[in-house]
Parts: structure tokens; sequence; C-alpha cells
């Protein structure tokens, strides 16, 4: 592989894994299914590629596309524990929602920034050389993940930890856990956003289906990610969704150097998450088997 | 302390109304009381407690504690004063979280939670104390997920949990029930060392006879929704297991007369 390649498959994963790393607070420690990060996504890069069109400073920009995808997870939040809509038909509302809301900002269906002062531009003006792009995301990558493993040690962010694990004790314990889910399903979004804001700037574009998938390629970046580093806790919760984007864009840019068209990836993805699904269960079933040949004597103590 | 004034609860079923599981329910506690709570399978002694914390909400009646009327407060706003533990071991912990962080759920129980880090130095301090005191070893387990302890190791914590916060009432619903008798035993020995060392003030819901007579300074028997007895001071030091058992039997009798009569 050339290292232009390499580099841009890293790239790639590190600005899609700030993506991955909002999919891993909501499906992993709220353990809350949210479709919303399709919209959501979109809406960052609209966000950020209109206001820059419009002459507005990139980090503005950028600024104003988190807020826009903190308020979007927010009415996903609202419309489950206020109006009690199930929490898949509350994200596939918002993320419905949310194409109109996407076409609004940007105007058209395609934004592009060729020639436009964005993040990247800027950074990359400030010291010439082939990493600095690499160097730029790695650095707000890991920024993220280190603000993501501080917020969920607080006292806080372990109450929304705890939402996730088991409800009813830590309402018992004093926490609205319709709050939490709310706080919870905002921040993710927000970091969705974030991502798509710098996405958009990264490729020099928004599209209005920039986000289509997105809620998959990050299922999948976090599930890869666990089958690589199996060690619990937040903090390698969080690097192995990193780690995971990275893996998954490698995997996407080679299937598309082995011929396949960029249009199939998406059923590639999906069969990527589904296979990873099925193999724990398919691991337990024959766990099962196992543990059912072993005489009962040797059973006791499993669960002690 | 406590005061339930007329408080009834009925569940909705597909066809209409359920058989009420509480019915004008009438109930003081004092300061520093701690009531058995005993009486058949579906008496209503869970729908107190719930009723009580705020997981349910009765049609009628209204519940205060310290001069306080809780009726229509949510549960998480009650947990600042109120505390319970729940039958099942794996319903009072987070099974995915560690021993200390669980433990500093708890001891931010009624604070407000911002963005202070939860477990730092000091707290890991505290907690080891707590745990010293159970002899179950977990002081040197605090950083191991809690979904690797026993039943009975969970139910412990659980119980250090709701009670060294020193809520202002703790309600304890069968929380020995699930357990091999060894740890219920010492479960329920913590029970009565915690309850006596932050004198608290208890509602245990329990289905040993002998251990309703024994733990605590009343009894409450439930039956079909009411409090048809409530046995304390030397009326409650003379009673035995069996006696106990037959005044159920008349008092059941004397309700199912009075019940028809009504009825009539
Ligand atoms: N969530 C519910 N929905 C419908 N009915 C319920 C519900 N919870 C309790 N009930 C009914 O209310 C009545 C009282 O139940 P409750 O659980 O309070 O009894 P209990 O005294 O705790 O019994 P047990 O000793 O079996 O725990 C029962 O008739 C029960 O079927
Ligand atoms: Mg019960």
């Amino acid at each position: 592989m050339s290292s232009t390649l390499v580099l841009g498959i890293l790239e790639q994963g590190l600005v899609y894994g700030i993506m991955a790393l909002g999919v891993y607070l909501t499906f992993r420690v709220l353990n809350f299914p949210d479709l919303t990060v399709d919209g959501s996504f979109t809406l960052g890069g609209a966000i950020a590629a209109a206001m820059i069109v419009a002459g507005h400073r990139p980090a503005v920009a950028t600024l104003v596309a988190v807020l826009g995808g903190l308020a979007a997870g927010a009415a996903t939040g609202l419309l489950h524990t206020r109006l009690r809509v199930s929490g898949l038909l509350a994200g596939i509302l918002t993320m419905t929602a949310l194409y109109s809301v996407n076409l609004r900002v940007m105007g058209r269906s395609n934004v592009p920034l060729l020639r436009r002062e964005t993040l990247i531009t800027q950074v990359e003006s400030l010291w010439a050389s082939p990493w600095t792009t690499l160097l730029f995301l790695l650095v707000a990558g890991l920024a993220v993940k280190l603000l993501l493993d501080w917020f969920l040690q607080t006292e806080y962010g372990l109450a929304i930890q705890a939402t996730g694990d088991n409800p009813a004790m830590i309402r018992s314990l004093g926490v609205d856990t319709d709050q939490a889910v709310l706080v919870g399903l905002a921040l993710s979004n927000g970091l969705v956003a974030l991502s798509g804001a710098l996405v958009a700037q990264y490729q020099g574009f928004a599209d209005v289906g920039m986000g289509i998938g997105m809620i998959v390629a990050g299922l999948a970046s976090v599930i890869l990610g666990q089958a690589l580093v199996r060690v619990r806790g937040v903090f390698f919760g969080t690097l192995a969704a990193l780690v995971g984007s990275i893996l998954y864009r490698a995997a996407a840019g080679l299937a598309l150097r082995m011929g396949l068209a960029p249009g199939d990836l998406k059923l590639i993805t999906a069969l990527v998450v589904v296979a990873a699904l099925a193999v724990p269960r398919t691991l337990e079933w024959a766990g099962q088997l196992r543990r059912q040949a072993r005489p009962r004597s040797e059973r006791g103590g499993e669960y002690a | 302390m406590l005061s339930l004034r007329g408080v009834s609860k009925r569940f909705r079923l597909d066809g209409g109304w359920e058989r009420p599981a509480l019915q004008g329910v009438d109930l003081f506690l004092a300061e520093g009381d701690f009531a058995t709570v005993i009486g058949p399978n579906g008496a209503g002694k869970s729908t107190l407690l719930n009723v009580v914390a705020g997981t349910l909400r009765p049609e009628e009646g209204q519940i205060w504690l310290d001069g306080r009327e809780l009726s229509h407060w949510p549960e998480h706003r009650r947990a600042r004063w109120i505390a319970r533990v729940f039958q099942d071991p794996l319903r009072g912990t987070a099974a995915h979280l560690t021993v200390e962080e669980n433990l500093a759920l708890a001891w931010a129980r009624g604070r407000r939670r911002g963005l202070r880090r939860a477990v730092g130095a000091r707290e890991r301090r505290r907690f080891q104390e707590w745990l010293e005191q159970l002899n179950l070893g977990l002081e040197h387990r605090l950083k191991q997920p809690v979904g690797l302890l026993s039943g009975g190791q969970r139910q412990a914590l659980a119980l250090v949990m709701a009670a060294a916060t020193r809520p202002r009432l703790l309600l304890l619903d069968e929380h020995t029930a699930a357990l091999d008798p060894t740890a219920s035993r010492q479960v329920m020995e913590l029970t009565c060392r915690l309850v006596a060392e932050h004198r608290l003030t208890v509602l245990m819901v329990t289905h040993n006879m002998e251990q309703a007579l024994e733990v605590g300074n009343r009894t409450l028997m439930m039956h079909e929704g009411r409090i048809i007895l409530d046995l304390q001071g030397e009326a409650r030091r003379r009673m035995g297991v069996e006696e106990l058992v037959a005044s159920f039997a008349r008092l059941r009798g004397e309700r199912l007369v009075e019940d028809r009569l009504l009825l009539g």
C-alpha cells in the first residue's frame, strides 16, 4: 500500500472516529439504539459548510455545528422521555425530520468548500507537511476521547453509565434517568455533528447524503474495536471505538482497492456488523453445548 | 416520621380494574421504628413499599415524610430520603460498574451530581472502611466489576449502599429471600448492625415469621391490601410464631365476615 493511502486511512479513521465515539456513548454506555446519527452527522456537515460559505470563521462554524448536533440529540431524547416514543422510533423521526432541515440549512443538496478557508486549510498553512492533517485529526480525536473519558468518570457521567446499566437501581439512588438519557443523547449527537463538520471540511464539501449509513459504520467501528481491545472500562472502550474506526476505514479502503464499487460498501458494512453480532451468539451457543456436556458436579460456582 | 393516610392502589388489567392491591392503608412510623411486614403472597406488601418509594403512584391517599407531603414527587426525588434494597440481588447494583463506582453512585444520594471526579482517593478510603465492616473481603475488590460478585456479596453491597448513606427511611423487600441460608443470615446480621449504627427507620418485608417477630420493634400483618394487625410493645414480646399464624387465620376470617357485611 502506498503511504498516501495509509495516511488517508488514518485520517479518515480518526475523523470518523469522533462519530464512533458518539455511537459508543449511546449504544454501549447508555444502551440506547440511537438512529439520529445519520441525520445529525449530515447536520454537522451542513451547518459547518453553510456557515463557512457565508464567510464565518471555520472554528465558529464548527462550534455551531456541534450545538446543532446537541439539539438534534435532545430532540430524540425529548421524544423518548416526554412522549414515551420508543428509542428506535424517536431516532428515526428525528433523522427523517433532519433531512429537510439539512436541505434548508444548505439551500441545495451539495455545498462545495473549494478554495474556502477551513480548519484543515488553516492548520496546513501553519505547518506545511504531508503529516499536518493527520496530526491535527489525531489531536482532535484523542482530545475528544479523553474529554469523554473524563466526563464519564465524573459524578454525573457515572450516573449516565448507571442509567445504561441498571435504570431502576440508579433511580432509587436519586437520579432522574430521563434527564440522564437526554443529556447522553445530546452529547452523543454533538460528537457526531462535530465529526460531520470536520468531515465536510476534510473532504471539501457537504452533501445531503453524507450521513447515509453512518450509524452502521459507527456500530461496525465500535464492534471491530472491541473485538481487538478486549479490556473493560471506559478508557479502553473509547480507545476501541477510535481503533475500530481506523480498522473499518482500512477494511473499506482495501475492499475498494480490490475492485469493489463504492456503492457496495454499505452492504459490506452491514454484513460486517451482522457477522460481528453473530459470532458472540454462536460462541455462546457452542459454550452452552460444551457446558451441558460437562457433568453437573463441575458446574457449581460459575456464578457463585 | 412516615405517615400514610388512606392510601389505595389498584392495577389496571386489560379487561378493567383488578382487585385493589392496597385499600385505604393508614400507617404511622415513628423515628427509629423498625417494622417488619408479613402477609401471604399478593397481600400488597411490595406494593406498599413501591408506593412509599414512588415507583408506583396510588390513586388515593397521602404519603408524608418528616412533615413533607411526597405523594406527587417522582421516585428519584424521594430517593434523597428513602433508600431501598430489592429482593433480587441483580437489581440493587450496576453489574458493569466496579464496586467503588457503585458505592460512589450511592454516596452521591440526595446530592447534586456535578462534574467532580466520582471516585477520588478520599472516597476510596471511605468506601474501604465501609467494606471492611462486612468481613467479606470486598475491600480488596474495589476495582472489580460488581457482576463478578456472588449474590450474597452483591446484596451486602446493595445494603451498604442503601444504609451507609443514612437515609431517613430504609425499605427492604425480602432482601434475603434469594440468598442461600448462610448468606441470608449474614445479610440479616449486617442489616441489624447497620440499622442500629445509623439509627435508621425501617420497613422490612419478610416471609420468615420468626424473623418478623425477632427483628425490629413492630410487626405489621397485611392481607388483601390492608394492614390487619399492628403488633408492638408487650403484645409483640409475648407473641409466638404459632400464635401469630393463628391470629392471621382469625383476623382473615373476621375480615371476610366484615367484607360480606359491607357488601350485603
Ligand atoms: N405491576 C403489576 N401489575 C398488575 N398487578 C400487580 C402488579 N404488581 C402487583 N400486582 C398485584 O397486586 C397485588 C399485590 O401484589 P404485591 O406484589 O404487592 O404482593 P406481595 O404482598 O408483595 O406478595 P409476595 O409475597 O408474593 O411478594 C397482587 O394481586 C398482584 O397480582
Ligand atoms: Mg412482594
